[in-house]
């Protein structure tokens, strides 16, 4: 995403205006990320109704130790991997520079619908999902779309060429993963030792 | 889960912090 954005900003296509816009589909998409989940969950806890404090609890600690797990290694179990669509570079000729930097942030920001290499994505989504709050779900998502769009524009508007500061990226994939695997496995620990000690 | 209190504000907290860090990180490919 980093290559594609960062021609329009430092070229004459839009610049500044394109990382604004592409930050804005963040929020928009975790906007919309978070309702669709949050309104999932809380119809998910009324269905349930009192157990389902401890139950959704220890079902995103469950998917965390599980995704954890994945990203450090120990287990072949990857289940962020069935998803192998990538956003379209297509939009930057249908939508122009500016309609397709939002259009990619809000895809990217909805954590399902593009190829995810990293399985704590599961945790965000989960966490969404069974926080049993329309606030919440709309917290974490919003803070997974501007994460990931306010990063892109950071790397995108710096300087130097765009290509080596893509490539300088994926390069740390195996430290994010990392950190990743053990923070997934810290939320796990979290949520499990917070509901014995409730 | 818990939606307020001390717990739940720590979940919270933790998640939202957790999800920011996540995405910033999910930039990268293999």
């Amino acid at each position: 995403m980093i290559g594609q954005i960062g021609p329009f900003v430092k070229g004459d296509q839009g610049g500044r205006r394109v990382l604004w816009l592409h930050i804005a589909g963040g929020l928009v998409g975790g906007c919309l990320a978070g309702v669709l989940l949050g309104t999932t969950g809380v119809a998910l806890a009324t269905v349930v109704g009192s157990p389902w404090q401890t139950v959704s609890a220890l079902l995103l600690a469950a998917m965390s130790l599980v995704a954890g797990l994945a990203d450090l290694g120990v287990i072949p179990f990857a289940p962020m991997r069935w998803q192998k669509r990538q956003t379209p570079r297509g939009w930057s000729c249908a939508l122009g520079p500016e309609g397709s930097a939002f259009g990619w942030a809000v895809d990217l920001s909805l954590g399902v619908t593009t190829i995810v290499s990293n399985q704590a994505v599961l945790v965000v989504l989960a966490a969404a999902l069974l926080s049993g709050g329309l606030l919440s779900a709309v917290l974490v998502m919003v803070a997974f779309g501007l994460g990931r769009a306010a990063s892109v524009a950071v790397h995108a508007a710096s300087a130097g060429d765009v290509n080596e500061r893509s490539n300088a990226v994926d390069r740390r994939f195996d430290a994010y993963r990392l950190i990743g695997g053990l923070g997934s496995l810290g939320v796990a620990l979290l949520f499990l030792l917070s509901e014995i000690a409730r | 889960m818990e939606p307020w209190g001390l717990i739940g504000a720590v979940r919270l907290f933790g998640l939202v912090a957790f999800s920011g860090i996540v995405a910033s990180m999910s930039i990268a490919s293999p």
